[in-house]
């Protein structure tokens, strides 16, 4: 008995500083849900599969170099180790200058 | 008219840049601070936050008497740098280069030392296997990153370019002049004029879809000193460490589950149920070492008992659950209680207790690399190399801990000696022509309409990198394997990207890595065909024993008329030496 994938969306906050006068715009994308989904496979799914001009900061995967903090559903958290079970927003660090969509200048504070 | 300024978005001059900022990376850049007036450092990644390092769980070795002795710690006071430096050449199967580990085992407890005195906090001391005397001491990868972060921000004379990708080195009249790259969130093309360049860009794990390491390390520096003709030494021993994760995809590759494994009796299965370490390793079973454990599993998926991911299972189910449950409080900190990095296991794996994880080998350490002498050398005038990128330290494979030690020895030489050179060297001439022609390729993606997918082709890569060059190799598979890259070859002239932006455009990052991950991975395949035996991290389903009659050799790969050829050489056994005996793999005569 084949089951249909449990779909979710997911918000993303995208900036492009040399585009449109940096303005910040959310963009929503619908992604199956994988078992043992994280907002990292999520967003590598995305910019794999659905959308390539989407950027964000990656390394490790297990929650150690925390390049890939963000916000998600508010909360500051890194991607690679929060798991995914329903619809998110995802926005990039606060309070550092954006370098493009979920990338930011973790030497350059803001604000 | 084409000038080098109007080519290039930015030029930078300096005396030396280092390639890859972390363990070796930023270990090279102090040492090269002291005596040089300018010092760069380029990483692909963010400094701190990119590479194997900071990944690390973590050992470093020193011998076990200087852990005693200059830390306190509880180590044993016969062992001694030759005592350490033989146990290497054991595990290495004697193809490391002895003169280079008697060095790396006297200079060990000195570069530890700074780095504790810079503030890096040690812990206690281990006992790992291969190792007579404990001497690992416990630093996690963390602390290594945060320590030579903020020395490295110290220096006034170290400029950090970060989101850099190095793509190729300059020379001019076959010495280094420089290296180009693309600054990935600008998405400028840069030309860096430096007198000595120095690799310290680590393993090519990534060429395998299943790997400990992290996302960016696809073997550059690799590619770039095999383009600019340096020699390539032991590159048929990439590791792989056992019973990583396969499920949920998003934990693919992730160590927890080898860890468990270390600590508590787990069963690997096949899908028969069959425990097949029986085969291998009847005492140690799953606490055989790592290489065993992995190719016993990969010989099982290849004869089709796999399980349906392409692994094998590790099962706890015999185990009590009130035992599962106790372990889980006594694991060591870095897996306790279910946590590992920043994971709660429990949100990812199936219920141990009653079902078994689907494991895989992973890709983990390279063995080998750029071959370079006890100055870090490359035979490329003005090219060092240091760190998990270089070869000749480890041999056919490594004890654990020694990757780290590695990092903070060499990383330290080649700074030292890339400043000597550079003391009386002037900057030299950039080429023009080979810059365009750098330039063109590189940008080349963004301006195709058409051709081949770099996300379809990083893919495709890594899928004959598992089947023809992976755990477990035969001269039919490599023979296949190397048809298919040559295939490959092809289709990466014709890569093109969808996305246009030139800034964070991970989709262009991806096509300018194919070619380096190409490369590498044929010369894991070439040196692997040509080595007709079993030994350390290389298992040959072809040709199962260890010969040390015939092969006690290093295989050297470098560019010959375009093309990748390899030639094989005597080590010098001038201190330790195997028996000269053929014998069955795995087991140390
Ligand atoms: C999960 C894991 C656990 C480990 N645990 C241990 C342990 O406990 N003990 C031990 O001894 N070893 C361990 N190792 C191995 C050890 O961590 C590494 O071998 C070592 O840290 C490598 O250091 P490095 O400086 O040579 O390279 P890395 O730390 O990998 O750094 C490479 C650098 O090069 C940069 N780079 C790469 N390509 C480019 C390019 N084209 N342009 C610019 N920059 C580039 C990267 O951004 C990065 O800055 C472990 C490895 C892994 C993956």
């Amino acid at each position: 008995m084949a089951k249909e994938m449990q779909s979710v969306t997911v918000k993303v906050l995208r900036q492009d500083p040399m585009v449109n006068g940096g303005k910040p715009e959310y963009q929503s994308y619908s992604v199956p849900l994988e078992q043992g989904a994280t907002v990292l496979s999520i967003l590598r799914y995305i910019s794999e599969n659905v959308d390539r001009t989407l950027s964000y900061y990656r390394s490790c995967r297990i929650g150690k170099c925390a390049g890939c903090k963000m916000r998600v559903n508010g909360k500051t958290c890194l991607a690679c180790t929060t798991a995914v079970t329903g619809d998110i927003t995802v926005e990039p660090l606060k309070g550092y200058e954006v370098i493009k969509d979920l990338v930011v200048d973790m030497n350059r504070r803001v604000g | 008219m084409n000038t080098l300024e109007r080519t290039a978005d930015e030029i930078i001059i300096t005396d030396v840049l280092i390639v890859g900022s972390e363990g070796a990376g930023a270990r090279a850049a102090l040492e090269a601070s002291k005596a040089c007036k300018s010092v760069v450092v380029a990483t692909k990644g963010v400094v701190g936050k990119s590479g194997a390092t900071l990944t690390a769980d973590a050992d470093i070795d020193i011998d076990s008497r200087s852990a005693a002795e200059l830390f306190d710690l509880p180590g044993d006071l016969r062992d001694s740098p030759e005592k350490f430096a033989e146990d290497m050449c054991k595990e290495g199967e004697y193809l490391n280069n002895q003169r280079l580990v008697k060095i790396h085992c006297e200079e060990a407890p000195g570069r530890l030392k700074e780095l504790v005195d810079w503030g890096a906090r040690i812990d206690k001391l281990t006992h790992a296997p291969g190792h007579t005397y404990p001497r690992g001491v416990w630093i996690p990868g963390t602390e290594f990153a945060r320590v030579l972060t903020k020395e490295l921000n110290k220096r006034d004379n170290i400029t950090l370019l970060e989101h850099m990708m190095i793509t190729d080195l300059l020379l001019n009249d076959g010495a280094i002049a420089g290296a180009t790259g693309i600054e990935m969130t600008t998405g400028k093309f840069f030309v860096i004029k430096a007198k000595a360049v120095i690799l310290c860009t680590g393993g090519a794990m990534r060429i395998y879809p299943h790997t400990t390491a992290p996302d960016e390390l696809t073997g550059d520096g690799l590619a770039m000193a095999y383009r600019v003709g340096a020699k390539l030494i032991d590159m048929e021993f990439p590791m792989f460490l056992p019973y990583t994760l396969m499920k949920p995809e998003s934990l693919d590759g992730v160590d927890f589950s080898y860890l468990l494994s270390a600590y508590v009796e787990t069963h690997a299965l096949n899908r028969h149920g069959e425990r097949y370490m029986k085969k291998w390793d009847p005492e140690r079973l799953e606490h055989s070492t790592r290489d065993v454990n992995s190719i016993a599993a990969m010989v099982e998926v290849l004869d089709g008992r796999g399980s349906p991911s392409g692994g094998t299972y590790l099962s706890l189910k015999h185990l009590p659950d009130n035992l599962i449950d106790f372990s889980a409080e006594w694991f060591p900190a870095s897996i306790a209680n279910w946590r590992y990095g920043g994971f709660n296991m429990k949100d990812y794996l199936p219920d141990v207790r009653k079902d078994a994880m689907e494991t895989s080998p992973a890709s983990h350490f390279w063995n080998g690399g750029v071959k370079i002498n006890e100055f870090c050398e490359t035979g490329i005038l003005g090219l060092y190399a240091a760190g998990e990128g270089s070869g000749s330290i480890h041999g056919a494979n490594r004890v654990s801990g020694n990757a780290l030690t590695m990092t903070q020895v060499w990383g330290p030489r080649a700074g030292l000696y890339a400043s000597k050179y550079v003391a009386d060297t002037g900057n030299k001439t950039i080429d023009l022509d080979q810059v365009l022609e750098i330039k063109e390729r590189l940008y080349a993606p963004l301006e195709r309409n058409k051709g081949a997918d770099p996300i379809a082709l990083r893919k495709k890569i890594q899928e004959i990198a598992w089947a023809y060059v992976g755990v477990v190799r035969e001269e039919k598979g490599l023979k296949k394997g190397l048809e298919e890259i040559f295939a490959l070859r092809d289709q990466l002239q014709d890569v093109y990207v969808t996305n246009k932006c030139k800034r964070y455009n991970m989709e262009w990052i991806e096509a300018m890595q194919l070619e380096n991950m190409l490369d590498v991975m044929e010369m894991v395949a070439r040196a692997s065909l040509v080595r007709q035996e079993s030994r350390g991290a290389l298992y040959r389903r072809d040709f199962p024993k260890t010969d040390n009659v015939n092969w006690v050799k290093n295989i050297i790969v470098e560019k010959k008329d375009g093309e990748i050829s390899t030639s094989v050489h005597d080590v010098e056994l001038d201190t330790y030496e195997p028996k000269k005996i053929i014998r069955d793999y795995g087991c140390k005569e």
